[in-house]
C-alpha cells in the first residue's frame, strides 16, 4: 500500500487544478479571439499560415492596382473612341471636299471645321488623368503635343493654317509606364501619344491646309507611308492648281485611313486586350484570395462550435477537479477523534 | 532475589519517558507538516538492557528509545533534484521563447517584419503606376519607415533579451554562491553533531536537502555523500562548488582574463562568462566554467542567450535560440542593405568602384550617397553594395539592424527613374519614369541569399521570414513539451519523496492516540506499583 502524506495530496490536486485552468484559459482564448493559432509556437505550419497572410495582403494591393489600371485604361479607351469617331467625320468631310465641283470658298469653310476638329483632337491627346498627361508616358508633367515653336508652317504667316502641332516627347524620355498586377506580371498603362495621335493630327493638318489652299511637305519618315508634315509647303495658285489641291485632299483621306487602320484601331484592340489581361489577373487573384482564406480558416481560425465545446469540456474538468480538491483536502481524522 | 515492586516502578518510569519521546516526535512531525524539505522522524523503540540484571527468570527491563530516525531516501532525493534541474531550465527557456514568438505574431494584432515588408513592396507597386506622385512617394517613405522600425524593434527586442539574460545570470550566480556557502556551513554543523556515530543532525539535514534542491533549480550539480555526513557538490565538468566545509564563489564577467577580446553580444554589451577566479587577489586568473554548466535556470539562460567561444569574433557565432533568431533578422537587414541599395543605383549602374548610379530622383539627381537604407556609421555606398566590413568594424557594434534607418526623408529623392540619355554627358530623366521602381519591386520575387553565422538560406524575403517563424515556432513547441514533461516528472518525484518522507497527519494522530494510551497505561502501572508497596508497608 502506498503511503499518502498530506503535502503529497495537496500538490497532486493543485497540479491537476492548474492543468485544467490552463486548458480553460486556452479554450476561452480561442473562443474570444477566434484564432486557434496566434503565435508561431501554436502550430507546426506557422510558415504556411504566414504565407497565406502575405498572399492576402499582396492580393489586396494588386487588386487595388488592377482597379486603378482598369479605370486608366477605360479612360484611354474613351479618348481613342472619340478620336476615331472624329476621324470618321473628318473623312466624310474630306470626301465631300475632294469633289471637284466644290469651290475654293466652300473648301475654306470646310477647313475651319477641320481645324476645330484638330483643336479638339489635340485637347484629347493632351488629356490629364489623375493630374498627369497620360499620353506623355513618363514625360507626363507637360502636354505631349505643343504648337511648334518658334514658327509653324512657312506659309501662311498667321491663322489656323500656320499652326503646327508636334509631339513634345524629348528623345529617349518616351518610356512606357507599367503596373505589376501579380507577382511578376506587369501591364503597360500608357501609350506614346506619338504612336497614337501623330498621324491623325498630321492628316487633319494636311487636310485643313489643302482645303484652305496650302500645300504641305510631308516627310515619309514617321512610319506612315505618306509621312508627317514638316512645316514646309506653299499656297496653291487657284484655280490653276485646283487638281493638285484635290489630289492633296485625296491624299489626306489616305492619311486619315492610315491613322484609323494603323494607329487608332490597333490601340483600341490593344486597350481591350490589356483590359482582358486585367480580368484574367483579377480572376487569378480572386482564386488566390479564396485559397488563402480557406487555408487560414483551416489552419489558423478557430471553428467556433469546436472551440466552444472544447471550452465547456475544459470547464467541466476544472469544476470536477476543484470539487474533488475541496472534498479531499477537507477530510481529516480530527473530525472523528 | 529480585525486588519486583521496585522493578515495576522502574520499568514504568522508563516507559513513560519512552512514550513521551514518541509523543514529542509526533508533535514535531505535526508542527512541520508543511515545512519544505522536512523529512518525518520516527522513534526506534527497543527493549532495555541493563547490566547485571538478575539471574534466572527475567521479567525484562522495560523499554527505551533506541534512536530517532529521519526517514529519507538518498535516491529519491537525487531524483527530485534531477527533475528540479530539468524543470528550472525548461521553464526559463519557455519563458524566453514565449517572448520571442510574441515578436512574430500571426494574427496581425501588431505590425511584424512580414507585414511591413509586404506593405513596403505594395507601396512601391503603387508608386510604379504613378512615379511622379509625391503623395505615393510619401507613402513609400512612410512604409519604408515602418519596415526599418519593425526590423530594428524586433532586433532590439532580441538584443534586449540577451542583455537581460546576462543580468539574470549575475543574480542567479550570486544566489548559487549564497546557497553553496550555506551548504558548506551546514556540512560543518552536521559533521560536528554526528561525530559520536549515533546522533542524527536531522534539522540540519532537512535544511541542507532543501538548499541542495534550491541549488539544483539553478544548475545541474552532482551531490556525493562523504564522510561525517558531509556532502560534496560538483558541476558536470567536475569543478567542486562545495567540498567539506568550503565553498567556491563563481563570478560573472564580460572581461575574463582568458580572452583578450571576447566576442561582442547582440547589443553593444559584450558576452559574459561564468568564471572562477583562481588567483583571488587583485591580479585575476579566471577559469571558464560556462561550457561546464548545464540545466537549471542558469543552464536554461545560457541555452537561450547562447554560448560563444571566447576566441570567436562575431556575436552571431554563438549558439542559442536568441542568437539564431537575431542572425535571421540581421541577415535580412544586410540583404536589404546590399540588394536593395545596389538595385537602387539603377538598372545600368556601373560596377566599378566609386559607383556611377544610373537611376534618378524626381529632380533628376542620382540617389543618396548612403543608399535607400542606411545605418549609423555609413560611409557611403560601395559598388558591390553594402554593408562594408570597415563600417561594421568602426561602428563598435556587431550589427546594422539596431540602427537601420532610411537614407532619404524627402519624397522627391526616391530614385524611381533612370538616366535616359544613354550615357551622354548631360543626364536626362523623365519625371513619370518608374523603370527603376520595377527593378526594386522585382527583388520581392527574386531569390536572395541570406547568410550569417550558422544561418544560411536561399529564397525570397517572404520565404526567409517563413523559415524564421517556423524555426521560432518549433523551438517554442519543443519548449512547451519539455516544460510539461519536466513539470510532471518533478511533481512525480516530489510525490515519491512525500511518499517516503512526508508527514501524514492521519498516521501521526493514530500514533498519538496509541502512545497516549500507552503513556496512560504506564502511569497506571506506577499506581499499581505504589499500591503493592503500600500493601507491604501496611504490614509493618
Amino acid at each position: 500500500m502506498t503511503r499518502i502524506a498530506q503535502g503529497q495530496l495537496a500538490r497532486q490536486l493543485l497540479f491537476a487544478v492548474q492543468n485544467n485552468y490552463n486548458d480553460v484559459g486556452r479554450a476561452s482564448r480561442q473562443v474570444s479571439t477566434g484564432y486557434k493559432v496566434e503565435k508561431p509556437g501554436d502550430s507546426d505550419v506557422a510558415g504556411t499560415i504566414q504565407n497565406f497572410r502575405n498572399s492576402l495582403q499582396k492580393v489586396d494591393s494588386y487588386q487595388q492596382g488592377i482597379g486603378l489600371t482598369r479605370s486608366a485604361l477605360s479612360f484611354q479607351e474613351g479618348i481613342v473612341t472619340q478620336v476615331s469617331d472624329m476621324m470618321e467625320r473628318a473623312k466624310e468631310l474630306a470626301t465631300q471636299g475632294a469633289n471637284e465641283t466644290v469651290d475654293a470658298a466652300t473648301r475654306k469653310q470646310m477647313a475651319t471645321e477641320i481645324y476645330q476638329m484638330r483643336e479638339q483632337l489635340v485637347v484629347l491627346a493632351n488629356s490629364k488623368y489623375q493630374d498627369r498627361y497620360i499620353y506623355g508616358q513618363s514625360d507626363d508633367d507637360d502636354p505631349p503635343f505643343d504648337q511648334a515653336a518658334p514658327a509653324g508652317y512657312t506659309e501662311p504667316a498667321t491663322g489656323d493654317s500656320s499652326i503646327r502641332y508636334v509631339f513634345d516627347g524629348e528623345p529617349g524620355t518616351d518610356v512606357a509606364k507599367n503596373v505589376n498586377i501579380t507577382g511578376d506580371i506587369s501591364v503597360r498603362t500608357s501609350t506614346s501619344g506619338q504612336s497614337v495621335f501623330a498621324n491623325a493630327i498630321g492628316a487633319l493638318e494636311t487636310l485643313g491646309r489643302a482645303l484652305d489652299g496650302y500645300d504641305t511637305t510631308l516627310a515619309a519618315s514617321a512610319g506612315s507611308p505618306l509621312g508627317l508634315p514638316t512645316g514646309g509647303g506653299t499656297a496653291y495658285t487657284l484655280p490653276d492648281q485646283k487638281s493638285a489641291q484635290t489630289a492633296q485632299i485625296q491624299a489626306s483621306i489616305d492619311m486619315i485611313d492610315y491613322a484609323l487602320k494603323s494607329n487608332l484601331t490597333p490601340e483600341r484592340t490593344d486597350l481591350g486586350a490589356r483590359q482582358n489581361r486585367l480580368d484574367v489577373a483579377q480572376a487569378v487573384l480572386d482564386s488566390t484570395k479564396q485559397t488563402a482564406t480557406d487555408g487560414l480558416n483551416g489552419l489558423q481560425n478557430a471553428d467556433s462550435a469546436t472551440a466552444i465545446s472544447q471550452f465547456q469540456q475544459a470547464q467541466y474538468s476544472l469544476q470536477a477537479a476543484m470539487q474533488v480538491t475541496s472534498k479531499v483536502l477537507n477530510m481529516s481524522i480530527l473530525d472523528y477523534l | 532475589m529480585t525486588n519486583y515492586s521496585a522493578k515495576i516502578l522502574n520499568i514504568s518510569v522508563g516507559a513513560l519517558n519512552a512514550q513521551q519521546a514518541v509523543i514529542a516526535t509526533t508533535s514535531g512531525n505535526i508542527a512541520n507538516v508543511n515545512t519544505p524539505g522536512y523529512a518525518r522522524r520516527t522513534v526506534d523503540l527497543q527493549t532495555r538492557i541493563t547490566s547485571g540484571s538478575g539471574s534466572g527468570l527475567d521479567v525484562g527491563n522495560g523499554v527505551e528509545v533506541g534512536r530517532i530516525l529521519r526517514i529519507a531516501d538518498e535516491f529519491v532525493e537525487r531524483q527530485l533534484r534531477a527533475s528540479t534541474t530539468d524543470l528550472g531550465s525548461a521553464q526559463v527557456e519557455n519563458q524566453y521563447l514565449s517572448r520571442i514568438q510574441d515578436l512574430f505574431s500571426l494574427t496581425g494584432d501588431r505590425p511584424t517584419i512580414a507585414s511591413s515588408l509586404t506593405s513596403f513592396f505594395s507601396s512601391l507597386n503603387d508608386l510604379q503606376g504613378e512615379p511622379a506622385s509625391v503623395e505615393l512617394r510619401n507613402n513609400v517613405i512612410a512604409k519604408g519607415q515602418d519596415l526599418v522600425n519593425s526590423i530594428s524593434d524586433t532586433y532590439n527586442a532580441l538584443a534586449g533579451m540577451q542583455d537581460e539574460a546576462n543580468q539574470r545570470l549575475s543574480t542567479e550566480v550570486q544566489t548559487v554562491n549564497s546557497l553553496t556557502s550555506q551548504i558548506a556551513g551546514l556540512n560543518g554543523l552536521i559533521s560536528a553533531r554526528e561525530s559520536n556515530g549515533t546522533a542524527v543532525a536531522g534539522d540540519e539535514r532537512d535544511q541542507r536537502d532543501q538548499l541542495l534542491n534550491k541549488l539544483s533549480e539553478k544548475l545541474h550539480v552532482s551531490v556525493v555523500p562523504g564522510d561525517n555526513g558531509q556532502v560534496s557538490v560538483t558541476l558536470d565538468n567536475g569543478f567542486p562548488l562545495v567540498y567539506g566545509t568550503n565553498s567556491r564563489n563563481l563570478e560573472v564577467t564580460s572581461t575574463p582574463t582568458f580572452a583578450a577580446n571576447p566576442p561582442p553580444g547582440l547589443s553593444s554589451q559584450r558576452m559574459s562568462y561564468i568564471v572562477y577566479d583562481y588567483d583571488g587577489t587583485s591580479a585575476q586568473s579566471h577559469a571558464d566554467l560556462t561550457p561546464g554548466i548545464t540545466g537549471g535556470t542558469i543552464g536554461g539562460l545560457l541555452a537561450i542567450r547562447g554560448r560563444n567561444d571566447p576566441s570567436n569574433t562575431s556575436a552571431f557565432q554563438a549558439d542559442g535560440e536568441l542568437v539564431a533568431v537575431a542572425s535571421r533578422v540581421e541577415a535580412l537587414t544586410r540583404n536589404l542593405l546590399t540588394s536593395f541599395n545596389t538595385q537602387n543605383l539603377g538598372p545600368d549602374r556601373s560596377a566599378a568602384a566609386g559607383f556611377q548610379a544610373s537611376s534618378a530622383d524626381l529632380n533628376g539627381n542620382p540617389p543618396s550617397a548612403f543608399g535607400f537604407f542606411t545605418y549609423t556609421g555609413n560611409t557611403g555606398v560601395t559598388a558591390t553594395g553594402q554593408p562594408s566590413a570597415a563600417d561594421l568594424a568602426a561602428s563598435g557594434v556587431d550589427n546594422f539592424s539596431s540602427s537601420l534607418t532610411l537614407a532619404i526623408s524627402d519624397p522627391r529623392a526616391i530614385a524611381a527613374g533612370r538616366d535616359l540619355s544613354g550615357g551622354a554627358a548631360t543626364a536626362q530623366y523623365a519625371p513619370g519614369d518608374g523603370s527603376n521602381i520595377s527593378g526594386l519591386i522585382g527583388l520581392q520575387s527574386q531569390s536572395q541569399t541570406f547568410s550569417l553565422g550558422s544561418y544560411s538560406f536561399i529564397g525570397t524575403y517572404d520565404a526567409a521570414y517563413q523559415e524564421t517563424i517556423t524555426n521560432v515556432g518549433s523551438a517554442k513547441s519543443r519548449a512547451d513539451v519539455n516544460e510539461k514533461v519536466a513539470a510532471s516528472s518533478q511533481t512525480a518525484a516530489q510525490t515519491r519523496r512525500d511518499e517516503v518522507s512526508g508527514v501524514s497527519l492521519d498516521e501521526e494522530f493514530t500514533n498519538l492516540i496509541k502512545f497516549q494510551k500507552a503513556y496512560q497505561a504506564s502511569a497506571r502501572m506506577i499506581k499499581v506499583g505504589e499500591q503493592l508497596l503500600d500493601e507491604v508497608l501496611q504490614l509493618l
